[in-house]
């Protein structure tokens, strides 16, 4: 059976996060639709973990009794964040290259690069050299110095060019040289991908903006188990005004989870009857600012949000069920956000920023409302419409579309890995 | 020299300042300056803490200056801080009825590098520039501190810059200097010395460098120096490029005719010109570790191009420690515990060093396994200040477990080769099992598989099964040799470290180029026959794959076997400097014994994966 092998930044078992727990369950789907053998290989170390790698000579180890699952320890220290790229090339070009040559896998499909750099695509080139190589795109991390965001600096438009003059102003301690040379050297190892998977049509004509060839993106969406979005039946039956709201995600600042509390603010004063339940997590690795922010606004806000915290992906349907909008205050483009797919899954309507992928995946009306992007007085309008605007919910709902599921989604990778593999037969016996 | 300032403190203040103030090292404080008060006076000093007024440890000098108002005296200062002083607080000096109070903020200002205030010292004039590098040379020995490498360091530079003599040349005097410096010496034994150092001379060549022994032996180190950058000398000196070919640092290995004492060796160098500078040696090192160990560490001043030099030159020094502690090792005990085994079958040989937990996690393990109960059990103890303790825990845990084994206790740390060759040598088997401490069954019936595939395999040499780390990945399946493009030398490697035990590039039983040590089965007449494990690399590495080249030389083939496993539970190791250089020199020493056998290997039949 032929081999594919997934490349991820973190494993969710370490540390949770929307991308890599879609990564271990397209792994899991991968494994079972039974076409592809997969492998998985996790970076891991500080600062997602807390240990550093334990055993002498190896920077492989095993995640569990998994045989296809590895952890790949590196030291953040050796990252070089603005060319991504590691400053110890023997991570790659011994230990790396050890593990592929003694798996052989037919296909690698990058996930993420974060921590372990750009050129681990060079080196899988070069030690296979019949390999397939797949990418997917999940944020703007190889365009945008800025964590990927595309937001800039200081006045947190977002943004969508970037040259080595505007980085340079979101970034004035390096130079627009450096900024130059940053693309053209992530550009050279980029090309050796055979193709990129953009889960958004926003994100795609990003990349293809960028300088990707436009042939070599493909628009797909992540695959999700139907399974999580089982609701308790006859949610929908009750007659009650639906007021009642709920974020899911990480409590960062391009969340816009201020945006959001600045809302509840002005709708409390209004003595609007709405409640906020906000799930989610990773508060404390936020800067002190932000955290503070955070709690004014809380309790701004008084009696009518509820932190709830962190949440099992077990529990989702059921804490999506205890609400009715699911709100998404992104204030960066966003690609294709995995909570906007959880609500739908969940039948709820989506009140969500009018832009990027948030715009592009929630239709105005038809399914959620779209709010001006960063103003808390525009989606404190929005939250107010839909609550009191009477049978929206439901017309909403029904607007929902059926989720693009895990099947349709390994069914479509398998396609498109065996379609790159004939080509790739073609193009070296040619 | 200017002065700071001149300020007053209190009422018992006189007039004195600080010129300059310099760390020697992390609690040192060497102070120049100047105190009112009288010639004869004692001089002392105190920091001003919390708690009060803390006297100091203080080696000071006290010099007429022909700069500063009469009736006054120029002092250098060396006081030794506190444990834990962080900050540069508040002082008080005084010298007779006079006292000084310089201030934190005052104190920082003044404080200056180490070369600076060599500058300031030496032009204090000869006869002070004497006293004061008598005082200089006494202080590492006299006042403590924490961090001795870093004051030996300070002081080195202060005496070899209070050393200088100025030279003339056809009438110009001009400034170039000259500086000898003898750091270090090491007896390898009374014969053989190993000594570092470094010299600089801005006027001439060197012609001669001599060590001489206080009985007066003479060794001629010219032409067997090793020379090298020393980043921080020429920082000292300021050195552009043309000095820095010169390359301050040397070391040397000699041996003389006779034996010689270990303290009172000086050094000498002359130079084209005719000037000759002499230096004294510290007491010479003894401890074989602490000699093996600093031999090493000065090979960290090595860049890659000199490193396959620097082994060479260093080697004989090295091979010499070795060989005696091997020669010098003694059996200090034999305990048998329970009835020896009749005319065992095989012999299990295990070395212990550092960690006695572990033999108790063997036993464990070992004891309800029947053929273990067969074979010979022997366990070296390598580490003779665990003996005691050993003793008393071996008779316990034999109380428990039933097992008969016997425990040999080394009167000094061999290594991993003598150790094992000593058990070896006490094991009454046909077969010799090498086991680590930290190996332990993975199933039973192991012992046997392993006997049994060796009893039926013709010309077989060693044999070692599949081993494991705790969480099921490989951790041995076979061993290979690499070299980076480029590389001098090459290495040992395991096959598929890290990935799953299941992985079938590794379940295939097989002939390799080697096996590790770690769990090794091989007949015990061959064992000895081929010389068993050879002692000259530096804390364990190579010797399993040296002893596997040496079987591959009598014709006869290693074995992986990996229907067998075991677990070894070997950790990441803690690496230091140190460590990774002895790695390297082994590497070198293993390539150099065997590049042209490796070569064959990796072109038939055993390229890395």
């Amino acid at each position: 059976m032929p081999k594919v092998l997934y490349v991820l930044h973190n494993h969710p078992d370490v540390r949770p996060g929307g991308a890599e727990t879609y990564a271990l369950e397209l792994y899991e789907f991968m494994r079972d639709y039974g076409e592809f053998e997969p492998i998985l290989l996790s970076r891991t170390g500080p600062p997602h973990s807390a240990v550093e790698r334990y055993h002498e000579g190896t920077l492989v180890t095993m995640v569990n009794g998994d045989p296809n699952q590895y952890f790949f320890y590196t030291d953040k220290n050796d990252y070089d964040w603005l060319n991504g790229t590691s400053f110890s090339k023997a991570t790659f070009t011994r230990f790396f290259r050890d593990f592929l040559r003694a798996l052989r896998p037919d296909v690698v499909h990058f996930q993420h690069t974060l921590f372990l750099g750009y050129d681990i695509v060079r080196e899988t080139r070069n030690t296979l050299p019949d390999a397939s190589i797949v990418y997917t795109l999940h944020e703007y991390m190889p365009i945008c110095h800025r964590n990927g965001q595309m937001v800039r600096v200081g006045s947190d438009d977002p943004c969508l060019e970037s040259s080595p003059r505007r980085c340079h102003e979101c970034f004035p301690n390096i130079s627009p040289q450096s900024f130059f040379l940053r693309k053209r050297f992530i550009s050279s190892h980029l090309a050796l991908v055979d193709r990129f998977l953009a889960p958004s049509k926003f994100l795609r004509e990003r990349y293809v903006d960028w300088g990707i060839p436009r042939h070599k993106v493909t628009y797909e969406d992540y695959g999700r188990l139907r399974t999580m979005g089982l609701v308790p039946p006859g949610d929908a039956d009750e007659e009650r005004p639906r007021n009642r709201l709920g974020f899911f995600g990480q409590f960062n600042y391009f969340k816009g989870v201020a945006v959001l509390l600045k809302a509840m603010a002005l709708l409390a004063e209004e003595g609007s009857d709405v409640h906020l339940w906000l799930h989610g997590a990773n508060l404390e690795l936020q800067s002190d600012e932000f955290r503070d922010e955070f709690s004014e606004l809380l309790d701004a806000a008084a009696g009518s949000v509820t932190l709830v915290g962190r949440y099992e992906r077990r529990e989702l349907a059921q804490l999506m069920a205890n609400v009715d909008w699911v709100i998404v205050p992104s204030i960066w483009w966003e690609n294709s956000p995995l909570v906007i797919q959880e609500a739908f899954l969940c039948r709820r309507p989506v009140i969500c920023s009018d832009i990027g992928g948030m715009a592009e995946k929630v239709g105005h009306g038809v399914n959620g409302l779209h709010f001006r992007t960063g103003d808390p007085e525009a989606l404190a309008k929005a939250i107010g419409e839909a609550v009191h605007t009477p049978d929206l919910w439901k017309r909403l709902r029904a607007g929902i579309p059926d989720v693009y599921s895990m099947e349709e989604h390994v069914a479509a990778l398998t396609q498109l890995y065996r379609e790159l593999g004939d080509r790739r037969l073609e193009t070296s016996s040619a | 020299m200017t002065a700071t300032s001149a300020f007053s403190a209190g009422q018992n203040a006189g007039p004195g300042w600080i010129d300059h103030a310099c760390w020697l090292a992390g609690d040192v404080l060497l102070l120049l300056g100047w105190l009112g008060g009288g010639e004869d006076e004692e001089l002392e000093a105190w920091l001003k803490a919390d708690v009060g007024m803390i006297p100091l440890e203080l080696r000071a000098l006290a010099y007429t200056r022909a700069d500063t108002p009469p009736g006054g005296l120029g002092a250098v200062l060396v006081a030794r801080l506190p444990a834990g002083t962080t900050e540069l607080g508040a002082l008080v000096l005084r010298a007779g009825e006079e006292m000084l109070s310089p201030g934190p903020a005052e104190l920082s200002e003044a404080l200056v590098e180490v070369d600076v205030i060599a500058e300031s010292l030496a032009s204090l004039g000869a006869e002070v520039a004497d006293e004061l590098a008598e005082l200089l040379a006494s202080v590492p020995a006299s006042l403590g501190t924490f961090e001795p490498a870093e004051l030996e360091r300070s002081v080195g530079l202060l005496l070899a810059r209070l050393q200088e003599r100025p030279t003339e040349a056809s009438g110009a005097r001009s400034r170039e200097r000259r500086a000898l410096s003898a750091e270090r010496l090491l007896a390898v034994d009374d014969r053989a010395f190993h000594v570092a150092g470094w010299v600089h001379d801005e006027a001439a060549e060197l012609t001669r460098l001599t060590a001489i022994s206080p009985e007066g032996l003479r060794a001629e180190l010219l032409e067997r120096v090793f020379r090298y950058r020393r980043p921080d000398i020429e920082q000292f000196y300021a050195l552009g490029s043309d000095g820095r070919r010169q390359k301050p640092g040397f070391f040397a290995f000699f041996t003389l005719e006779e034996s010689a004492s270990l303290e009172g060796w000086t050094l000498e160098a002359e130079d084209a010109a005719g000037a000759v500078l002499t230096a004294e040696f510290p007491a010479a090192e003894r401890d074989p570790i602490a000699t093996r160990d600093a031999i090493i560490s000065d090979l960290t001043y090595a860049g890659p191009r000199d490193e396959a030099l620097m082994f060479e030159l260093v080697h004989p020094a090295i091979e010499r420690l070795l060989r005696k502690t091997r020669h010098g090792a003694e059996l200090e005990a034999v305990v048998q515990y329970g009835d020896p085994v009749k005319d065992p079958d095989v012999s299990i040989v295990v070395p212990l060093y550092r960690r006695v937990d572990l033999l108790e996690h063997q036993l464990a393990q070992l004891a309800d396994d029947p053929v273990i109960r067969g074979a010979e059990l022997v366990y070296v103890l390598d580490s003779p200040e665990l003996a005691d303790r050993i003793e008393g825990l071996a008779e316990a845990l034999h109380e428990l477990y039933r097992l008969p084994f016997r425990l040999a206790i080394l009167t000094e740390n061999v290594g991993f080769a003598e150790a094992n060759n000593l058990g070896a040598s006490l094991a009454r088997g046909r077969l010799l099992l090498f086991l680590n401490s930290d190996v332990v069954p993975a199933n039973p019936a192991w012992l046997e598989a392993l006997s049994a595939f060796y009893d039926l395999k013709p010309h077989i040499g060693a044999l070692a099964p599949k081993l494991l780390f705790e969480d099921d990945s490989l951790q041995h399946a076979g061993i290979y040799f690499r070299r980076a493009a480029g590389a001098p030398f090459w290495e040992n490697a395991h096959y598929y470290k890290g990935l799953h035990r299941s992985l079938p590039d590794a379940n295939v039983t097989r002939p390799v180029a080697a096996v590790t040590a770690a769990c090794l089965m091989i007949d015990h007449d061959l064992f000895e026959r081929v010389g068993g494990f050879r002692g000259i690399y530096v804390q364990g590495d190579y010797e399993d794959t040296d002893l596997c080249l040496r079987l591959r030389e009598d014709g006869l083939e290693n074995w992986y076997l990996p229907e067998v496993e075991l677990y070894h539970l070997e950790g990441q190791s803690y690496p230091s400097e140190l460590r990774r250089i002895m790695s390297r020199y082994n590497a070198w020493l293993h390539t150099r014994t065997w590049s042209e056998r490796i070569e064959a290997l990796v072109e038939n039949g055993y390229p890395a994966p």
